[in-house]
């Protein structure tokens, strides 16, 4: 499993990091940090000390019983690419730094492409925003835009349940894989959150179908997961009630017909309402 | 001439997509390739043969995958055996390695993830 | 040996209510008997005679293969007694008649609606519901484990629900948790001291003691009916009277993801 955690200078982007380094301490993951900068002439000084400073802080958690990830010097930096700087480490497992300048949202869809990232984790600022500095909208483009599954972090909590949405049929096995690994993580069970109109569930027979296959699939596998039905017209409520118990994901397919309902754009409608974290699975 | 080893390995998961996904790969790549959905006929298996790489899975029906690889280790210990597993801790991870085995993968992963670790446990098999 | 009746359609909420029917062994000593309704729409109730039977052989036989194709699907280990009773006619009356004449001890059937209390409301209040001269499984998701809960308080008549209970689960090793509801405008969960359940709850558990029932845990909980609801999804069902009006205990039922049994 390969996670690529896209960091900035701001104190969010250090809030995530226990959550970080559980998740990569409990599957041992190859883990990318990746630092956005603007400067383009070289390594930001002031970048390189946060990046420093939250592997610091990352080994302190991940390695207390087992040496998972052998740190990085500052000096190992080299230049990879046109404004692209990184150092890897062989522990156990692969642990990356990488800093990249430019846009950030090119800079880390174009790390998650290069990584073949499974998971991308980032951190935004708490309440109904969820902004990066300077980058209006980053972690809503971020989650819209990745090829692979992008969790974004609110705030740091310990998650009871998994509420996941399902408006489409297009659920990929790594996104089940995933799913299996939170639920471990966090011992949650799994809500598979289908959403009714008035014209019935969204999706119609193939989205029952998909339910229940999910819910067979969870079910043989001793993960505690129920069927739930919510109305569109409360889903904004129901993802705020949900967001106090833990982790709202959904299932993103091409065609998520909840993206084609909304007035605006559901992934960042959700990113924004959430309180804790958001998953969204491909 | 020193003609280069054929290696063998096994595949253990219950899901049939992993062995479907990683089979053809693997074969393509020159190794030879035996997949098992359970751990039961995947056990008679590695009595019957030793292989030089095993990929097993750890939360099965009937013979879980600690328990198979700690047979397979115990049979063969030149075996080098790859952890993959959908539920990760740190405890399997730890307790895996323990018992001795090459690498511990979490799922999902890619394909060039889990060639570059069998690579590496062939570059360790040969080098003996 | 009890009898029940469980209701199929071609439905999520009946894939669900048949692969429940894989855990009731370990509840309730139970036959299983299938039904399917087909409604015939007004086009195919006009005619008579020779018109009208063949119409509704034929409709019976779509009703027979769609049952079939759900059986197939769903692979369900459990063995049901006989084969599946197709009827043609109005859903209520014809479950109602079965309920009647076959004498059976419980009706099961699926349901995945939203937790809408009104539409709650009027599924319970409903003449299916209302009429059944059993108790009720509505099964909402698959069991987690087998444990249960009793949901007491709030207009719960206690004699008739423990009662029915043990009716259904004697002979079977089921651990029971009481659980007393208290509503509270409260976004969390609050565990309140036992003797707020009173006397009541001292009736219950002696009663289930009697029974030879093993209590596991007694909860007087109080918050919303949805943070309530969600508290009990951990239970293989909870069981309650069947509601006949509006109140928070019937809303905690509406919301909770897990399967319930409504005695009455």
């Amino acid at each position: 499993m390969r996670i690529l955690t896209a960091m900035d200078s701001h104190s969010y982007s250090r809030d995530i990091i226990p959550d970080v380094a559980r998740l990569a301490a409990n599957t041992w993951a190859d883990l990318t940090l990746l630092g956005v900068q603007q400067d383009k002439n070289g390594p930001d000084r002031k970048m390189v000390e946060a990046m420093m400073s939250y592997q610091d802080e990352l080994l302190a958690h991940v390695n207390r019983e087992e040496t998972l990830y052998e740190p990085i010097s500052s000096a190992d930096l080299k230049e990879t690419g046109k404004g692209t700087w990184q150092a890897s480490s062989r522990g156990r497992k692969k642990l990356t730094i990488c800093l990249r300048a430019g846009d950030a949202l090119k800079s880390i869809l174009a790390q998650a492409e290069d990584e073949e990232s499974d998971l991308l984790i980032l951190g935004c600022t708490r309440g109904f925003d969820c902004e990066w500095e300077n980058e209006l909208g980053l972690p809503q483009k971020v989650a819209k835009e990745a090829n692979c599954s992008v969790l974004v972090i609110k705030e740091q909590k310990k998650a009871s349940q998994i509420s996941s949405f399902l408006d489409q049929t297009n659920v990929s096995q790594q996104s089940l894989e995933l799913i299996n690994q939170l639920v471990t993580l966090h011992d949650a069970g799994l809500k598979i959150v289908g959403l009714k109109g008035q014209k019935g569930l969204i999706g119609k027979e193939d989205v029952e179908k998909k339910m229940m296959e999910l819910l067979k699939y969870y079910n043989e596998r001793k993960i505690s997961a129920w069927i739930k039905m919510v109305d569109m017209e409360n889903l904004e409520d129901y993802v705020v009630t949900a967001t106090r118990e833990g982790i709202v994901a959904l299932w993103v397919g091409k065609k998520s017909l909840l993206s084609k309902i909304f007035s605006r754009d559901l992934v960042g409608k959700l990113v924004s309402r959430s309180q804790s974290s958001i998953l969204i699975l491909r | 001439m020193n003609e280069k080893r054929t290696l063998s390995i096994l595949i253990l998961d219950d899901e049939p997509i992993v062995s479907k996904r990683l089979k053809p790969s693997l074969e393509k790549r020159g190794y030879v390739v035996e997949t098992f959905t359970e751990s039961l006929k995947a056990l008679k298996r590695i009595k019957e043969r030793n292989f030089d790489i095993v990929i097993t899975d750890l939360k099965m029906e009937g013979v879980d995958g600690m328990e198979f690889l700690t047979e397979v280790k115990k049979r063969s210990p030149e075996t080098e055996v790859i952890v993959i597993t959908g539920f990760a801790t740190m405890e399997t991870a730890k307790e895996s390695f323990k018992k001795g085995v090459f690498d511990f993968l979490s799922k999902p992963f890619k394909l060039g993830e889990i060639t570059e670790i069998i690579e590496k446990a062939e570059e360790k098999i040969l080098s003996r | 040996m009890k009898k029940a009746l469980l209701c199929l359609d071609e439905n999520l909420a009946s894939s669900i209510a048949l692969r429940y029917a894989d855990c009731i062994p370990d509840l309730i000593e139970t036959d299983i008997y299938l039904i399917h309704v087909e409604e015939p729409d007004k086009r195919q109730q006009a005619g008579t005679g020779w018109v009208r039977r063949t119409m509704e052989k034929g409709i019976k036989e779509l009703g027979r293969e769609a049952v079939q194709r759900l059986l197939r699907t769903e692979k369900v280990k459990f063995r049901f007694k006989g084969a599946p009773n197709i009827v043609v006619g109005d859903r209520e009356r014809e479950i109602l008649f079965e309920l009647k004449v076959g004498e059976y001890d419980l009706y099961i059937e699926g349901n995945v609606s939203t937790p809408n209390p009104a539409e709650f409301f009027d599924l319970v209040t409903s003449k299916l519901y209302s009429k059944a001269p059993c108790p009720i499984l509505m099964v909402k998701n698959l069991a987690v484990n087998n444990r249960v809960a009793l949901l007491c308080g709030d207009g719960v008549d206690h004699d008739l629900l423990v009662g029915s209970f043990l009716h259904l689960t004697d002979n079977r090793d089921v651990e029971v948790d009481m659980v007393f509801y208290k509503f509270q405008e409260k976004n969390e969960i609050s565990f309140l001291d036992r003797k707020e359940g009173g006397s009541d709850l001292e009736a219950v558990e002696k009663a289930l003691l009697e029974g030879g029932k093993q209590i596991k845990g007694c909860h007087v909980v109080s918050g919303t009916p949805e943070v309530v609801g969600d508290y009990l999804k951990d239970f293989a069902f909870v069981a309650s009277t069947l509601p006949t009006r509006k109140s928070p205990r019937m809303e905690v039922m509406a919301n909770t993801p897990v399967s319930l049994l409504l005695c009455h």
